[in-house]
């Protein structure tokens, strides 16, 4: 019986191996990291909505306490933060950590508070970050 | 002429180069399949983790607006005057909702809204918000 001599020298099986396992660690190692990104920006954003709902707390509680001093016919600017803007309405502006304001302006006109603006606005200026890694062009 | 030198026969080995290479490459791979399977394992149970989160976030948010616009609901409160009820948002997303008034506000009441989702794995998500309804207002 004729024997053929094997084509597959020695070395042919390791650097294939090699090839698979550095693509499956890379493989790997994307997915992680793109699991663990996602899992940050969740985070992020879970914080993010806390301290929204935490200053809208705090504002729905000052609406309370400016209601009850319209009531009592207390001066409404007595309370911690509120100002009487030019046209006679009330403002206050509740300040969260992250850099932001829940800016609201209320009408007191009628005895009560009647919300004319409730807005949730970025305090901090927009500063871009440049690692320097772009391609400037040229 | 001369006389072909008798040589004694070649004794072949019985582990080829190439054997002895393949034992090695697969005994390497195994290893490394495992560690490898190890690491797709954590970050397909973090990617999980961390939609479930993101739903149970949105889910929480959306339950929260819905509340807000409507604190008194259908008035049925327990003996402890607080409204208890659970939302289903999907077949794993349940929100679970207390609402507390506080009456303590002379025109109107204070409502505390406390908002949980508990997921499969028994970690719990939590939100609370809290709606200012003046007395004269009528919830839409």
């Amino acid at each position: 019986m004729k024997q053929y001599p094997s084509r597959m020298g020695v070395g042919a099986s390791s650097i294939l191996l090699i090839l698979v396992v550095v693509s499956l660690t890379l493989f790997a190692a994307l997915s992680l990291m793109q699991a663990r990104a996602d899992a940050a920006l969740t985070q992020k954003t879970a914080e993010s909505i806390a301290t929204f709902y935490d200053a809208d707390a705090r504002a729905q509680e000052k609406l309370a306490a400016l209601d009850d001093a319209l009531q009592q016919g207390a001066s409404p600017e007595s309370i911690d933060g509120v100002t009487r803007q030019a046209d006679g309405t009330l403002s206050f502006s509740i300040q969260t950590q992250d850099g932001h304001a829940l800016n609201v302006r209320v009408d007191p006109s009628n005895g009560k508070c009647s919300i004319l603006a409730y807005q949730y606005e970025n305090t901090q200026d927009w500063a871009g970050e440049n690692a320097g890694t772009l391609w400037q062009g040229g | 002429m001369t006389q072909p030198m008798l040589l004694p026969p070649k004794k072949r080995s019985s582990f080829s180069p190439v054997l002895i290479e393949l034992t090695i490459v697969i005994l390497f791979f195994a290893l490394s399949a495992s560690v490898i399977t190890r690491l797709i394992a954590v970050a397909d149970n973090t990617a999980r983790t961390s939609a479930y989160e993101s739903r149970a976030i949105l889910a929480l948010q959306s339950v929260a607006e819905q509340v807000k616009a409507d604190p008194i609901g259908d008035n049925t409160c327990n003996e402890c005057g607080a409204r208890v009820f659970a939302i289903e948002v999907d077949k794993d997303l349940t929100v679970d909702c207390v609402v507390t008034s506080d009456d303590s506000p002379q025109q109107g009441t204070l409502y505390d809204i406390e908002l949980t989702v508990t997921s499969p794995s028994g970690k719990v998500y939590a939100l609370d918000a809290v709606r200012y309804l003046a007395d004269a207002e009528v919830a839409p």
